[in-house]
């Protein structure tokens, strides 16, 4: 038996430490004998573990690699080890996300004050920004930020709350509403009171609290306010970018599983008519949306198989035979409670 | 005597292979040197590129010999977008669909050779094999362990790390 290939982990490490004069030196667990513990060593053997040799690579193979993927597929190699997220989330490789950023239909340039990174973060991971809680889908445009129900209500004003710390700053900062014009806020509605309306982001107050602080002089507060409002204007106009993209990806998202939920419920029909119940739902007519096409067995985005319309049909077949009694005994179909069908929801 | 338009490379292996000089100019380094040395009838070794990986090369460089007169000149565009206009073919899929060792020597030695086309197809192909993978799968195919701590995992989902100016 041939000698078994050692792991070139270690070379991989050297290659990339000189491209990376910036990378914080290795942690004292990081020596060269444990960075090839990086790689499993026997042990558990995975099916198609070839992928091993990708990291030998020279790094200009490996940045081209890089730069075909989205960059969710970035996001995910970030958080496979350390080697990877140091290497990509060096800001010298914020090209490498540029380069995947390009690849994403009609998304935005990135914003002049965040790094590629951090944008291609925000944009699809779907985390909150202070406890990290997972499907916190709505991203605050204004804010670049996104913030799960718990953590928002600590990280906002609104236009009740924002005046007092204002105020404190400087009164002259509320006066007619000028402070709508100073911060970023996330829908601005006017003399609404609600928690949704007019929120302003605490840490912009308080960056600007800070600057207002350090700008001793009447001049140099009238510059910040000029820089301030030209900084704001800025992002709001990223933002309106941002937000228009992010909701006709969402809407183009939504369209696709609502096609395929269709697909999966006419799949569903065809089968159970070639399995002889096709009596049956012709019998449920509109009934059908509500008794049959809702199912979460049956409205879901994945493709019917065999083996899921057979647990279906085991599930189903205890109404179904309730249903060609009664409609063998002359009667009318179950009514149901208005529901719209699925396939009202959206035309195509 | 050798014809003046055929050349012949050695790989690292002594193998021996003649090859029309259209098709080794595919090669930016084999090129600057075939204008260095001038006309010759020395052979041309390619010490880091073995005899199965040179001749996968060369079918490479002798299916697309047309393509790389079209594309000769100077590139607007640049890299970048020479690299994301790319167009896997199914010929070049087919050529990529070998052990995967070989795969890798295949890009490797077309980056050592500086043959454009090939990297860009080849790491195209390996991008598509990596694309969609959640981190776990990630780890299955690298084979490599988790180094993350939980909290470590758990800020990096977090903002601040990511935040860093540019």
């Amino acid at each position: 038996m041939p000698p078994r290939k050692k792991a070139k982990t270690a070379e991989y490490q050297t290659t990339i430490a000189d491209h990376w004069p910036g990378v914080p030196p290795a942690r004292s667990s990081d020596k060269a004998e444990d960075i090839q513990v990086t790689q499993r060593r026997g042990g558990r053997r995975r099916k198609n573990p070839w992928l091993k040799d990708l990291p030998n690579l020279p790094i200009d193979v490996l940045i081209e690699i890089f730069g075909c993927l989205h960059p969710k597929d970035l996001l995910s190699f970030v958080r496979s080890c350390k080697d990877f997220c140091r290497f990509l989330l060096h800001p010298k490789h914020d090209f490498i996300w540029r380069e995947a950023r390009k690849q994403v239909e009609g998304m935005p340039d990135c914003p002049p004050f965040l790094s590629e990174r951090a944008y291609a973060h925000l944009a699809f991971s779907w985390h909150c920004r202070t406890c990290a809680r997972k499907n916190v889908r709505d991203v605050l445009w204004p804010w670049f930020a996104r913030y799960c129900s718990t953590c928002l209500p600590d990280v906002r004003y609104i236009r009740k709350t924002i005046v007092a710390p204002l105020n404190d700053i400087d009164k002259s900062l509320t006066k007619d509403d000028g402070h709508y014009s100073l911060f970023n806020v996330v829908n601005p509605t006017e003399g609404s009171n609600s928690a949704k309306c007019n929120q302003f982001h605490r840490p912009q107050v308080d960056q600007f609290a800070r600057e207002w602080a350090e700008a001793k002089t009447k001049n140099a507060r009238n510059e910040l306010l000029k820089k301030q409002r030209a900084r704001v204007k800025e992002r709001d106009h990223h933002a309106e970018l941002c937000a228009e993209w992010y909701s006709n990806k969402t809407m183009d998202r939504y369209v696709v599983l609502e096609r395929v939920r269709l697909e999966r419920v006419w799949d569903t029909i065809d089968k159970l008519k070639a399995e002889g119940w096709g009596p049956e739902i012709e019998w449920l007519d509109w009934s059908r949306a509500y008794y049959l096409d809702n199912r979460p067995d049956i409205w879901q985005a994945t493709k019917l198989t065999d083996r899921a319309f057979q647990k279906i049909l085991t599930r189903l077949l205890p109404e179904l035979d309730e249903w060609r009694k009664d409609r063998l005994a002359g009667k009318p179909a179950p009514s149901a409670i208005y529901y719209r069908h699925p396939s009202e929801r959206y035309r195509f | 005597m050798g014809d003046s338009n055929r050349l012949t490379l050695v790989a690292s292996d002594g193998g021996k292979f003649v090859v029309d000089k259209e098709v080794v100019q595919m090669s930016v380094l084999l090129k600057n040197m075939i204008e260095d040395l001038g006309e010759t009838d020395e052979s041309i070794p390619i010490p880091n590129v073995t005899s199965p990986v040179l001749t996968k090369v060369i079918e490479f460089c002798e299916n697309h010999r047309t393509d790389a007169a079209r594309t000769d000149g100077p590139n607007v565009d640049g890299d970048d977008a020479r690299m994301r206009t790319a167009v896997v073919s199914d010929w070049d899929r087919q050529f990529f669909d070998v052990d995967q060792d070989l795969m890798f020597e295949i890009i490797v030695a077309a980056n050592y050779l500086d043959i454009k086309s090939l990297v860009d197809v080849g790491c195209k192909v390996v991008a598509d094999m990596i694309k969609g993978k959640s981190p776990q799968e990630i780890r299955d195919l690298f084979d490599i362990v988790n180094d993350f701590s939980p909290e470590e995992e758990a800020a990096l989902r977090k903002e601040n790390e990511w935040a860093n100016d540019r």
